[in-house]
């Protein structure tokens, strides 16, 4: 005996089912990403804001930025660039915010009072020349200084930085090479 | 090469990340003791830097960041479908008072209360009424405008070659009148071409005339003996 099948003309691919699927798709993949990508997002914010806090809350804001938009993006491959570039974008604004602060109010005294506290690293350089590095870096062009911080990441090679920001090899080292060529002499 | 040559190669060099000088820049540096004081000095400093953007931004994770991301999602999540359903919602009550409007546009308007008094005057009544004749070229407004149906533009009154009449009652003629040029008030042109023509026939009321007799005199004493 033949079965047959049911079919609905009027009902169209992409219902209401397919577009909640979707959804719960792109959940699903944002979620996968997350692990990897939440790090990355507090260090490039923590390279631009020296705070753990302030770091904190502004790779949250990126990482929800990033999810609300994933939907959106094209190429799948290209999220961590995209996600690193929302992050410093939004931390450079923030420090922007900061500073207008702190330049407000009277007897604060700079970066040294926000840090959270000294690292194993942070111990090995002294804290003078650390201000010293962060004044010069700040003072850096952003795209320098995104590679420069981005180069720093335990773990990231230079391919790697040059695939996540889309930039061929070539630019990516000639850019690290003019940032740290200019904090040289602006700390020699 | 001078000194200053060789320190330019050792800036580039060093910034570029190679851990030893070229060959030429190697042999200078050990017979110029300044330019090796200079070297030792740049390696420190670049290794300094090295190690300070590496602390920058290896910095320990918070173990909150990740929960707290998933906690925001969640909401995200949440006031998505909210906002799926309120627009539901609103689509959906948007339909219902578009088939209302669309039932009730189909009903027509409702008419609209005439007074006692209007409906009394407007009996039809043995008086003889005035006939009045628009001009042929100038239209009447409220006319014109009768015709003109919604979405089509206003027609011009010069190419209208209907002659509408209208039909007065005479003693209403003047208020009429009165009544087209008050309500065309800013369009004086339309005023002044509503140009009522005298009645056309008017038919003179003809009232025979009276006869009277002559009174005859007669004294009452005769008619009462009569």
């Amino acid at each position: 005996m033949r079965e047959l099948v049911l079919i609905q003309p009027g009902r169209v691919l992409e219902g209401p089912s397919e577009r909640e699927s979707e959804s719960c798709r792109a959940h699903r993949e944002f979620e996968e990403r997350l692990a990897e990508c939440g790090p990355l997002a507090f260090r490039v914010a923590y390279g631009v804001l020296r705070h753990s806090a302030d770091a904190e809350d502004v790779a949250q804001e990126a990482l929800l930025k990033a999810y609300r938009n994933f939907s959106r993006l094209r190429e799948s491959a290209r999220f961590r660039g995209w996600l690193v570039r929302i992050a410093f974008r939004m931390a450079l604004d923030r420090w922007r915010s900061v500073k207008r602060r702190e330049r407000r109010e009277a007897g604060w005294t700079g970066a040294e009072q926000r840090a959270s506290g000294p690292t194993a690293e942070e111990v090995a350089v002294s804290s003078e020349f650390q201000a010293r590095l962060e004044r010069a870096m700040a003072e850096l062009p952003e795209k320098f200084r995104l590679v420069l911080l981005l180069a720093g990441i335990q773990g990231y090679t230079l391919e790697e930085v040059s695939g996540m920001l889309g930039i061929p090899m070539g630019t990516v080292k000639s850019r690290l090479f003019f940032a740290r060529k200019q904090l040289a002499e602006k700390l020699r | 090469m001078k000194c200053e040559g060789y320190r330019d190669k050792l800036i580039a060099a060093l910034a570029s990340g190679e851990s030893s000088p070229a060959d030429d820049v190697a042999a200078h540096l050990r017979t110029c003791a300044e330019c090796k004081k200079f070297y030792e000095a740049h390696v420190h400093l670049f290794g300094a830097i090295d190690s300070g953007v590496r602390a920058m931004v290896n910095e320990a994770v918070p173990a909150s960041l990740l929960s707290e991301v998933r906690e925001r999602m969640e909401e995200v999540q949440a006031a998505r479908a909210n906002w799926k359903l309120s627009w539901s919602v609103a689509g959906l009550a948007a339909a219902v008072v578009l088939v209302a409007v669309g039932f009730m546009a189909r009903r027509g308007p409702r008419p609209t209360a005439v007074p006692l008094e209007t409906v009394a005057s407007a009996r039809p009544t043995s008086e003889k009424i005035t006939r009045v004749l628009a001009p042929e070229k100038a239209v009447h407004p409220v006319v014109r405008w009768s015709h003109r149906t919604r979405g089509e533009p206003f027609s011009n009154p010069e190419s209208v070659t209907s002659s509408p009449e209208v039909l007065v009652p005479a003693e209403e003629r003047a208020g009429y009148e009165q009544y087209i040029r008050t309500i065309r008030v800013g369009n004086k042109a339309l005023a002044k071409d509503a140009n009522f023509t005298d009645p056309i026939e008017i038919a003179p009321q003809e009232i025979a005339q009276l006869q009277i007799k002559k009174l005859e005199l007669t004294s009452i004493t005769e008619e009462t003996q009569e």
